[in-house]
This record gives structure tokens, C-alpha cells and sequence, in this order.
């Protein structure tokens, strides 16, 4: 297993009720070398806190996260672990930084690598931008300058600077128009059959998932409710709920 | 930053008032050169000696600058005054090592002399640079602090956050000018002038950084919030650099003005300072220590122009408050809310 969570839990303190909310609860899921798992739910589900815990930015209240097969422990193992696991967030208008150039932008993604050459960093800067479908000629331009999906694009493409094994999507087409979506899916596509990327999609989209990945989970109010092959899901599901998440994603009639 | 100094630019006022200031400060750096004496150059002989005036036609003809002698008097209510002798010619000099003095034995006082015959212009351009750089490094040092603290307590939050807002909020609560006197008083007083002029920056930034600090993180705590900060940190950017890169940068429009503003009163603080003896020390000159003469209302209403002091000190705070309104209208609001969304 490439990545595995074990029994993941997180409560979040909420003001509305002064109780305790489940955002993610008892959630296990793995997910093989070169295999793509879409999960998917509505919003609120649980499913960015669940990547949040996977990238290590929220530490679990219990449960564990195992990448290769240990847990990530120690400043050594999570500096290898930033390098091998990278994230692309939602919007791609807040997750550049305006001030940043692009070049900045994709230098900044090679903190943790050891040191390069300027021209080794060059090379590998247009290598990603090109992998990307963006030429190499826009280091020096600002992302204001960029339309939604070229900054899309950017960001994964800063997400591949450091050759990364598993490439988290959180909502990462979502936030775009559905032509744009198209195209960014496809590269993504592309650079997955490429490279033999890992995908970890996170997505209200039931079509993005299905375009992406082979295994899909559902999750409902913090709690993974199907977790099956991409097929079995899609035309054999089990759950009332996931049911509903079909019927409202392919059924274009408003009457129910 | 572009757009932000453009609309700077269109406000008349303060780009007035940015030149008045520049011409201040050069004039200041080049004090050596541009005053006719040192800041220390007595001639008792001239006490409070009036503003002297500069000739150029004697006995009806021109010729070249000069200023006549002066011949001390006393008046009926034995007041010291000052006659002009039209015998006695002193003619100006230029450009021989100071940009213009007069011959000796002549004085020239463009703006009149202190009680010890001293050059008021000069000492206030000497004075200028006391009174400037206080203002300039002591705004620095606290805005460093101030930023730094807003910074951490802001992105950290939790523990961390209400640990340094108390303790900006122990900085605020004893009255500013109480806290300088207090300060100052701990300082032993066997320190030599730029002990003094330094340990008086460090008390004046050390009052000053508490109010930025909480504005900075209350800016911070919705900017840690950005995606690209969320992105750095997955990548493994370290605090203390997210911080400095993708945080604090962002403030700078705002700090930038805060700052501006923030400068007078470093001004005003060190002339307080000085007028009350505790800042810098005679034979020094600063705009406060100068002032300290005019405490005296006799010598002021036969010496007026020992306030000089005052006219420039009024001029550097509203320029300073000019530029620094102006930069807060330039603040571009759009800058921060992700380019052009």
C-alpha cells in the first residue's frame, strides 16, 4: 500500500450546538502504487478534513496515517513525506500567492529538495510547466495574469517539482468551468498513464471521479458508507445514499 | 505596489510634502556643509543676538553680500540690544569649505543666536539629525518588533497569541509618556551622548510596538487562512518563512501608512525628552533640547526666535501626517484579495 489510514477519527469543538462535531469518523482507506481512489461526498462531509489528516497538516485525534507502510514519524520522515505526497488545493485563485511570481511559486515547492544547480531548477521548471501543457516562458509573470484553469494548471505543476508519488485533488477541478474542467482532467490523465502517478481525488463530482479513478469511497457525515471498484459503485450501489448521489449527478430532471 | 504608489502620486499634497521632507533630511546629511558654524561654535558676545540681515547696498552702492557689525546696548529698561555699526563690514564668504560664512569678526545669524551667541540655523539642522533619525530608526526597530510579534501571535494563534497580546496589552496600558519617563530613568546617567541618543531610540520603539502588534494579527489571523499558506505548509515551507514570505508582505500597504503615521510621534516624544533635559544633552543640538530655553516667558518675549525649533518641528509632523494619510487612501484594497478576482 502506498498510502493507508487506520481508523482515523477527528472531532471539531462547534459553536452551533456547544457539542462536539465527527468531521471524520473511523475512516480506513487504502490505496495501492499507481491506482487512483476518488472520494466522494457532499460538502461538509469530512472529506478535506480527511485530506488535511492524510497530508499531516491536522493531526488526528486518533487513528494513523501509514505512507509505504510506516507511520510518519520524525522531522526525516515527514521532510521525505512533504516531498512524496502533494497536495492541490480548490480554489485556484487563493492558492497562488498574488505577490508571488511564478517562477517564486515553483522555486518555493523545492524547499525540502537538496540543493540544484540554477540551471538543474530551470530545467525542471519548464519540464513541469511543459508536462502540463503551459509554456516555459511565463516564470516571470504574475497569476492575476492567468485564467482559472491555467492557475489550475500552475498549481500542479508546482505540486510535480519535487516528482512526488501521490498527488492529492482536493476539489481541484471543481471551482471550474466545465470545458476548462475537461482539458485539466485530461492532462491529468495524461500525466497519471505517464509518470504512474497515484491520485487521491477528492470530489463532489461523481463524473470527475469516474473519469479519474478505479476505486471509489462515498462518505457521509464524517464516515466512509461504500468503498468498492469504480464499477461496482457506479452501476451495483449499495447504499440509499449513494443511490441519491447517482440519481441527482446523471438524472437531469428536476422532478423526483 | 504599483497602483499604490500611482495613486499616491495624484494627491498633490502629499507629494509636496514628501519634497519638503527630502529636502529636510538632505539638508540635514549635509548639515557640515550648509550651516556657516559647528553646532557647538560659541560667541557669548552675541547672546541671543537677532536675526542678522544680509546686505548687499552700502552707502548707496552695490556690492558684494555683506552684514555689519554689531554693537551691544542696553535699552532704557536695561534689555541687552543689538545696533547695527555701519562702520564695520563683514562680507560673505562662499563655498570655502561651508557653503557660506561671514568674516570675521562679523557673525551672521540667519535665524538669531541661543543665550550663548550659538547659530540657531545651524543648530537646527544639526538637530535635524537627532530629531529625524530618532523618528526614522526608532519606527524601524519597533515596527520590526511589532511585526514579528503581530506575525507569530496571528499565525500561530492558541496559546502563543494570548501569551503576546497580554503582553502588548501590559505595554499599553501604562500611559505612553509616563512609561518614556520611567524608562529613561533607569538609564544610568554616566552614558556618554550616543549612549543617550541610542538608549532613547530603544525606549521610544520599545513604547511604540504594541499597537501595530495587534493590528498585525488581527490581519494575520484571516491571512493564515489563504490557501496558498495551507499549500506552503504542505510543502513543507517552515513557519517563520511562511510567515515572512506569504504573511507579512501582505500587510505591507497597511503598515506601510501605519508607519508613516506612527513617526511624529517619535518626533514629538524626543523633543518632549529633550525640553525637559532627559533626551539629548547641550551642547547637542536637538529640536527639543533647543526648546528648552524658550521654557523661560522673559526670553521669549525679547528673543522670539528662539522658537524657531517649533516651526520645524511643526512642519516635519504634518508632512509626515500628510504622506502618511495619503498612503492610507493609496491602499489599494484589491491587493489583497487574491489579484484580480
Amino acid at each position: 500500500m502506498l498510502i493507508e489510514t487506520r481508523r482515523i477519527i477527528k472531532t471539531f469543538k462547534s459553536h452551533a450546538n456547544k457539542g462536539l462535531v465527527k468531521a471524520v469518523d473511523d475512516v480506513s482507506l487504502s490505496i495501492k502504487p499507481q491506482e487512483s481512489l476518488g472520494l466522494v461526498g457532499e460538502s461538509g462531509c469530512g472529506k478535506t478534513t480527511l485530506a488535511r489528516i492524510i497530508m499531516h497538516l491536522v493531526s488526528p485525534d486518533s487513528g494513523e496515517v501509514f505512507f509505504d507502510g510506516k507511520v510518519v514519524k520524525g522531522a526525516e520522515a515527514l521532510r521525505l513525506f512533504r516531498r512524496k505526497v502533494r497536495m492541490v488545493f480548490q480554489d485556484p485563485f487563493s492558492a497562488l500567492d498574488p505577490r508571488f511570481t511564478i517562477e517564486a511559486v515553483l522555486r518555493e515547492a523545492l524547499v525540502l529538495e537538496q540543493k540544484m544547480t540554477c540551471s538543474e531548477i530551470k530545467e525542471r521548471m519548464a519540464r513541469c510547466l511543459g508536462s502540463v501543457g503551459l509554456p516555459g516562458d511565463i516564470l516571470s509573470r504574475y497569476p492575476h495574469e492567468f485564467s482559472g484553469g491555467e492557475r489550475q494548471r500552475i498549481c500542479i505543476a508546482r505540486a510535480l517539482m519535487t516528482g512526488p508519488s501521490l498527488l492529492i485533488l482536493d476539489e481541484a477541478v471543481s471551482s471550474l468551468d466545465v470545458l476548462v474542467q475537461q482539458q485539466v482532467l485530461k492532462t491529468i490523465d495524461e500525466l497519471r498513464q505517464k509518470t504512474g502517478l497515484t491520485l487521491l481525488v477528492i470530489t463532489h463530482n461523481l463524473r470527475v471521479a469516474r473519469s479519474l479513478c478505479q476505486k471509489i469511497a462515498v462518505m457521509k457525515e464524517g464516515r466512509v458508507i461504500e468503498y468498492d471498484g469504480v464499477k461496482e459503485v457506479f452501476d451495483t450501489p449499495k447504499d440509499p445514499y449513494t443511490r441519491q448521489l447517482m440519481k441527482a449527478a446523471f438524472d437531469h430532471t428536476l422532478a423526483s | 505596489m504599483r497602483s499604490m504608489w500611482q495613486s499616491f502620486k495624484e494627491n498633490r499634497r502629499a507629494v509636496v510634502c514628501l519634497w519638503v521632507l527630502g529636502a529636510l533630511c538632505v539638508s540635514a546629511a549635509f548639515a557640515d556643509f550648509l550651516t556657516p558654524y559647528s553646532f557647538k561654535d560659541e560667541a557669548r558676545a552675541f547672546s541671543y543676538c537677532p536675526p542678522t540681515v544680509v546686505h548687499i547696498m552700502h552707502e548707496g552702492k552695490l556690492s558684494r553680500p555683506f552684514v555689519y557689525g554689531q554693537r551691544m546696548e542696553f535699552d532704557t529698561y536695561h534689555r541687552r540690544i543689538y545696533i547695527e555699526d555701519k562702520s564695520a563690514r563683514s562680507f560673505i564668504k562662499f563655498f570655502q569649505s561651508r557653503l557660506f560664512t561671514v568674516e570675521a569678526p562679523g557673525r551672521i545669524y540667519l535665524l538669531g543666536a541661543d543665550g550663548r551667541g550659538r547659530d540657531i540655523f545651524s543648530r537646527i539642522l544639526y538637530g535635524a539629525r537627532v530629531s529625524l533619525s530618532i523618528g526614522l530608526i526608532g519606527v524601524t526597530i519597533s515596527f520590526a518588533i511589532g511585526l514579528l510579534v503581530g506575525g507569530i501571535a496571528g499565525y500561530f494563534g492558541g496559546r502563543m497569541d494570548n501569551v503576546l497580546m497580554r503582553l502588548c496589552e501590559m505595554v499599553m496600558m501604562v500611559p505612553g509618556f509616563y512609561l518614556l519617563l520611567a524608562l529613561r530613568a533607569a538609564v544610568p546617567d554616566s552614558f556618554n551622548s550616543l549612549q543617550v541618543y541610542a538608549s532613547i531610540i530603544v525606549i521610544l520603539s520599545f513604547i511604540g510596538w504594541a499597537g501595530l502588534a495587534r493590528v498585525i494579527r488581527g490581519m494575520c489571523l484571516s491571512l493564515r487562512e489563504r490557501e496558498y499558506v495551507l499549500a506552503a505548509k504542505s510543502m513543507g515551507v517552515s513557519d517563520m518563512r511562511i510567515i515572512m514570505t506569504h504573511i507579512l508582505p501582505h500587510t505591507v500597504s497597511y503598515s506601510l501608512a501605519a508607519l508613516m503615521l506612527s513617526i511624529p510621534g517619535y518626533i514629538l516624544s524626543e523633543s518632549a525628552l529633550s525640553l525637559i533635559g532627559l533626551g539629548i544633552q547641550d551642547p547637542y543640538a536637538s529640536w527639543g533640547n533647543m526648546l528648552s530655553e524658550s521654557m523661560n516667558i522673559v526670553r521669549l518675549t525679547f528673543s522670539p526666535w528662539i522658537l524657531w525649533p517649533v516651526f520645524f518641528i511643526f512642519i516635519t509632523v504634518m508632512c509626515f501626517n500628510v504622506i502618511g494619510d495619503a498612503l492610507r487612501d493609496a491602499v489599494d484594497p484589491s491587493m489583497d484579495q487574491g489579484g484580480s478576482r
